[in-house]
């Protein structure tokens, strides 16, 4: 009687400290990312109470959407060169900040800032930069590329994006290099110091394979971050011009809510799913061969 | 060497300048155009305001309807962490306190959810959230929170668990402490660093999402500031002056904040790196 008393007791503990996690995590989680996969067979429209199983049709018509592919490369490319330019700024300021430097926590903190800004107001900060005081300074100095017409051509869009994200991410992966470069044991440099090594030779030999689990991590985080653009991508561009600088994120909310296809909108978020988790697993795997353990 | 070490510090310090006046040329513009009339903002974009107005910030405030969207947002803010110290600190405790197949497959099912975005099953989620009636209710945005943050903080506070000694449990267990005395009383500040770093981090999320909420809280007196400026910037009569006090006032919590919880914002992100 004893242990099944013991038992019980035991047993309202895991309630105690498991239960509300896993009972929230599993309705507001689990089964919508259940859902999601099932409603991607279905022609729901997500108003009417009947739908039918209509096997992959969505996925087929997916591969058949221009929109979606031309959304998709967009994101693709918008992405891979905000994670380069992002990466290679926090490096060099992480770099700079790893050494002793006066005012050491203040050049961090303004550098951090950036990211604070989120969501819808942080793209419509910069509309105003663009559309207002990119333009006044390109006439004001004659470089005309200042002064585009900002967000009427797709190139104007997409490099906009690419210059917000940048701003916005740069400061925070500069914290998780910063982390990276003080986890470095500095008898390493040290002693190439006093075997008469060049600054340059520590970097390349030393400082960048010591740092490769926080670029893997950078890496990560930055693909992530800009893959999913939403909010300031309604808020900055808009889509502007003519739906050509539309995330995928975008295109899937318009398709799942803007014409009512429930079903087609949630094979497509599968498909983009599946491609983030490979970009970023083929990331992680060439990054993290990389890496060395003393 | 001394010589190079100085030139070395101003060399560091001139990049440093530089970029800090990249970084916050766009706030400081932002601002400063804040407390100009439209006339001055188009005339000279770079100027100091001549003739120095609150007049935007009026307009904000109202069209905004600042008082009440930003206590919705507040709300949330301080209620999801809340919860989310609370639920994601203790599952993360019990799974590294007690290792069996039925804490583990849970542990790798919510590690998992770091991999799938929020975009790969809003759709069913806003079904489910219309389901379950909390649309239109703060705690609804709350609840939400709890569940997306979940993952990452169940991930860094299992992390800050393992690192207490677990004698100091045994023994108060041996004394007749119960597990959630045990965890509250004992286990709960020893961790308490790790925590709130990642309460600091979670705010920033919390304050600034949009994607979720919008989803959620569609009646006007619910709106968030996120809600509020994207619905401001779509009204007619959109002018940039009353846009740049809407644009100030909504980034001016936030930057308090972190003016005053600096050290645990910085932290928090170079804790999740390391552990991460």
């Amino acid at each position: 009687m004893k242990s099944v008393e013991k038992t019980l007791k035991q047993f309202q503990y895991y309630f105690i400290f498991m239960g509300p996690a896993i009972l929230l995590f599993t309705i507001l989680f689990i089964i919508p990312f259940i859902g999601e996969i099932y409603y991607s067979f279905t022609n729901w429209n997500g108003i009417d109470n009947f739908y039918e199983i209509i096997g992959i049709n969505n996925y087929l018509r997916t591969f058949q959407d221009d929109a979606y592919w031309r959304a998709m490369w967009f994101t693709i490319s918008f992405s891979a060169l905000s994670v380069i330019f992002s990466n290679l700024i926090a490096f060099c300021w992480a770099y700079i900040l790893s050494k002793p430097v006066p005012f050491r926590n203040f050049w961090r903190a303004i550098i951090f800032l950036p990211r604070i800004i989120g969501g819808v107001v942080l793209g419509y900060l910069w509309r105003f930069i663009f559309q207002n005081a990119f333009v006044q300074f390109g006439e004001a100095t004659n470089i005309s590329w200042f002064a585009q017409n900002w967000f009427s051509t797709p190139e104007s869009s997409f490099y906009a994006l690419v210059i917000v994200f940048t701003w916005t991410l740069s400061g925070y992966l500069m914290l998780i290099y910063s982390a990276g470069f003080a986890a470095i044991p500095g008898e390493l440099s040290e002693a190439a110091v006093v075997d008469g090594a060049s600054s340059f030779q520590i970097l390349k030999n030393i400082i960048i394979p010591m740092i490769m689990p926080s670029i893997t991590q950078c890496l990560f985080i930055a693909i992530n971050w800009t893959m999913l653009l939403y909010d300031t991508n309604i808020s900055l561009t808009n889509g502007n011009p003519y739906r050509s600088s539309e995330g995928v994120t975008m295109n899937i909310y318009a398709t799942a809510y803007r014409t009512n296809q429930i079903g087609y909108g949630a094979a497509k978020s599968c498909i983009f799913i599946l491609i983030i988790v490979a970009i970023t697993m083929v990331q992680i795997y060439i990054t993290s061969r990389r890496e060395v353990e003393l | 060497m001394k010589r190079s070490e100085n030139l070395r510090i101003g060399f560091s310090l001139l990049i440093l300048i530089i970029s800090v006046t990249i970084v916050i040329i766009p706030l400081v513009l932002v601002v400063i155009n804040s407390f100009k009339p439209y006339s001055e903002i188009a005339e000279n974009i770079s100027a100091l305001p001549k003739e120095f107005t609150l007049r935007n910030y009026q307009q904000a405030w109202k069209r905004l309807n600042f008082p009440t969207v930003f206590k919705n947002t507040l709300f949330i803010a301080v209620f999801s962490n809340i919860g989310s110290i609370i639920f994601a600190g203790m599952t993360g405790y019990w799974i590294v306190r007690h290792p069996c197949r039925f804490t583990k497959v849970w542990y790798l099912l919510i590690i998992a959810g770091m991999s799938v975005p929020f975009q790969g099953i809003m759709i069913t989620f806003a079904k489910m959230a219309g389901f379950l009636k909390i649309t239109n209710h703060l705690y609804g945005a709350v609840i939400s929170n709890w569940v997306f943050s979940m993952p990452m903080s169940m991930f860094l506070t299992a992390g800050a668990v393992k690192s207490v000694p677990y004698d100091i449990e045994e023994s108060a267990r041996i004394d007749g402490c119960g597990p959630l005395r045990t965890y509250w009383i004992i286990v709960f500040p020893l961790i308490k660093g790790t925590v709130f770093t990642i309460a600091s981090l979670n705010i920033i999320t919390y304050w600034n999402d949009y994607l979720m909420t919008q989803f959620l809280l569609t009646k006007k007196g619910l709106r968030t500031i996120q809600i509020a400026m994207q619905s401001l910037f779509n009204e007619a009569f959109f002018a940039w002056d009353t846009a740049l006090g809407a644009i100030s006032l909504s980034m001016l919590p936030l930057f308090l904040f972190f003016i005053f919880a600096q050290k645990q914002v910085l932290d928090g992100v170079a804790a999740g790196a390391v552990k991460g």
